[in-house]
């Protein structure tokens, strides 16, 4: 039997740049606004020398560390009581659906009236956006739990910390790691939103800078630092998840 | 001796918008210590429910069940077979088969004798370590009964175990399950809807009504163990299924007129 041939995954990035490096080298494209991606190799050089661009993806990664953590523990232990208790479900679940939809950048300005400007405020805005979504995946997966398994463990004699450490637990957890991507995820935009919005370090301040001096390389440079972050963050848990997972179905692979 | 297990007068009745409905009603029944005991009825006869108000997954409305413990045994009451399998998806083959024990707190070494033997038993070597979704539904289902055996109980409780796979795979788990049933006899409730599995595999058939849900009438099968494939050819098998049939048959109608359904 032949076998279906397979795109490889760099395959479509790679043609979208060669298709922009002609159209801007043909001239199609202004080329002060889209420089053709070979001028930009570059200027990588240039970012990291003039405006050291390790500086800001260190501040810019500290930031989300510090987010997601914030975010991760306490929406992973909310989410679990208010799957598992359900009056604590009943009672926080409008408050948590409400401000779920919201988004979260508009808050920023409330959150630093009360913290004061500085980096606690921009940090609690970019974990609160990661923290509803922890929570909702977390509660939905525990809700998911099918009832056959529960009646499973019920009659093989689980109760008490055994039902929830070697049942419940494990059930839910391919959730949470759902949750905890989605989230690191928003994190990401959240942090660098803030960034533009309101710091001097940070990714999301080199190209806001990079606008105001008029640097369009910069900032292509600087989304093609984020987006590595973003795939290698969203990779990484992936790739974790799989090593603590190891019984679940293959998933989220494109065919 | 008294029964193995002995129902007075069961109800169980459940909540719903529309008043309460009853699942189970009034069901008297004894069922012998090494008896293999078979609940026949249509879907939404309550018979799913009563092996959880057997299993003590439920709590009866009405009624009482008492299963006689084995002198000196400290083994549980019963053990389920789901038709869903119900494997734990994050445990290996060994791992789902030991459940039970480890949660009976059983150290390591010994229920991990107890699984291998199961193990070897069901015709699962090679798979120890594989995780249900790497298995097919045959397979899968061997390991829920081998989790069932594992925890040697007073009663196995089977319900539809051999519903949701296909017919040749079901022959020869029913052949399987004769020949593990034979080792011991164990008493063993068996939820089916299935007229030709009940008489293959039981001793006993229970049949049970829709209008009201309750045992109907017991039939006793009367065929010679242990059993043989070619049973399922004698004219004594024909004319019971055929009987079974008839009183069967109204039930089935009275279910599909019917538009309520036990949950």
């Amino acid at each position: 039997m032949r076998r279906r041939w397979r795109a490889p995954w760099w395959l479509s990035p790679l043609l979208v740049l060669a298709a922009w490096e002609a159209a801007s080298v043909a001239g199609w494209l202004r080329r002060d606004y889209f420089p053709p991606p070979s001028a930009l190799v570059g200027n990588y050089r240039a970012l990291v020398g003039e405006e050291e661009l390790l500086r800001h993806v260190g501040a810019t990664l500290g930031r989300l560390g510090v987010a997601f953590v914030l975010a991760a523990v306490p929406g992973v232990l909310l989410g679990l009581g208010m799957g598992l208790v359900r009056p604590a479900r009943l009672l926080l679940e409008p408050f948590v659906s409400g401000l779920y939809a919201i988004p979260k950048i508009a808050l920023l300005p409330l959150i630093m009236l009360v913290m004061g400007i500085g980096e606690p405020a921009l940090i609690v805005t970019a974990s609160i956006t990661a923290f509803f979504q922890i929570t909702v995946s977390t509660m939905a997966g525990v809700l998911q739990v099918e009832p056959v398994l529960l009646e499973a463990a019920r009659n093989y004699g689980a109760t008490g910390h055994r039902l929830f450490f070697r049942v419940i637990l494990p059930a839910v957890l391919p959730h949470i790691f759902t949750g905890l991507r989605l989230g690191l995820g928003l994190a990401l935009i959240l942090v660098i939103a803030v960034e533009i919005t309101a710091a001097q370090t940070g990714l999301g301040f080199l190209i806001w800078h990079a606008w105001q001096v008029f640097r369009v390389e910069h900032m292509y440079c600087t989304f093609g630092v984020i987006g590595a972050i973003g795939l290698a963050i969203t990779h990484g848990l992936e790739a974790l998840g799989a090593v603590l997972m190891p019984w679940r179905e293959a998933v989220w692979r494109p065919r | 001796m008294s029964p193995k297990i002995q129902l007075g007068q069961v109800s169980k009745a459940y909540e719903t918008p529309q008043g309460p409905l009853l699942a189970v009603e009034d069901v008297t029944l004894a069922v012998e210590e090494g008896e293999f005991f078979a609940l026949l009825g249509p879907s939404g006869c309550g018979k799913s429910t009563l092996l959880r108000l057997i299993a003590r997954l439920l709590r009866p409305t009405a009624g009482e069940i008492t299963i006689r413990r084995s002198t000196g045994a400290t083994r549980p009451q019963t053990a389920l077979v789901f038709q869903e399998y119900a494997l734990f998806p994050w445990r290996s083959v060994l791992d789902n088969i030991a459940f039970g024990l480890e949660m009976r707190r059983v150290p390591r070494g010994a229920r991990e004798q107890v699984a291998r033997e199961l193990v070897r038993r069901m015709g699962l070597q090679g798979f120890e370590d594989r995780y249900p979704h790497q298995l097919s539904g045959g397979m899968r289902q061997r390991v829920g009964i081998a989790r069932a055996l594992a925890q040697d109980p007073e009663v196995l409780l089977m319900d539809e175990p051999f519903a949701a796979v296909d017919a040749q795979t079901r022959t020869v788990l029913q052949e399987e399950l004769l020949r593990i049933w034979e080792e011991d006899k164990k008493t063993v409730v068996y939820v089916t809807h299935s007229i030709e599995e009940a008489i293959y595999l039981g001793d006993r058939i229970a049949l049970m009504s829709v209008r009201p849900r309750r045992v109907k009438e017991v039939f006793e099968v009367g065929l010679p163990r242990p059993r043989k494939l070619e049973m399922r050819g004698w004219p004594h098998f024909s004319a019971l299924a055929l009987k079974i049939w008839a009183s069967l048959r109204d039930e089935v109608e009275r279910g599909m007129r019917g538009g309520e359904s036990a949950p």
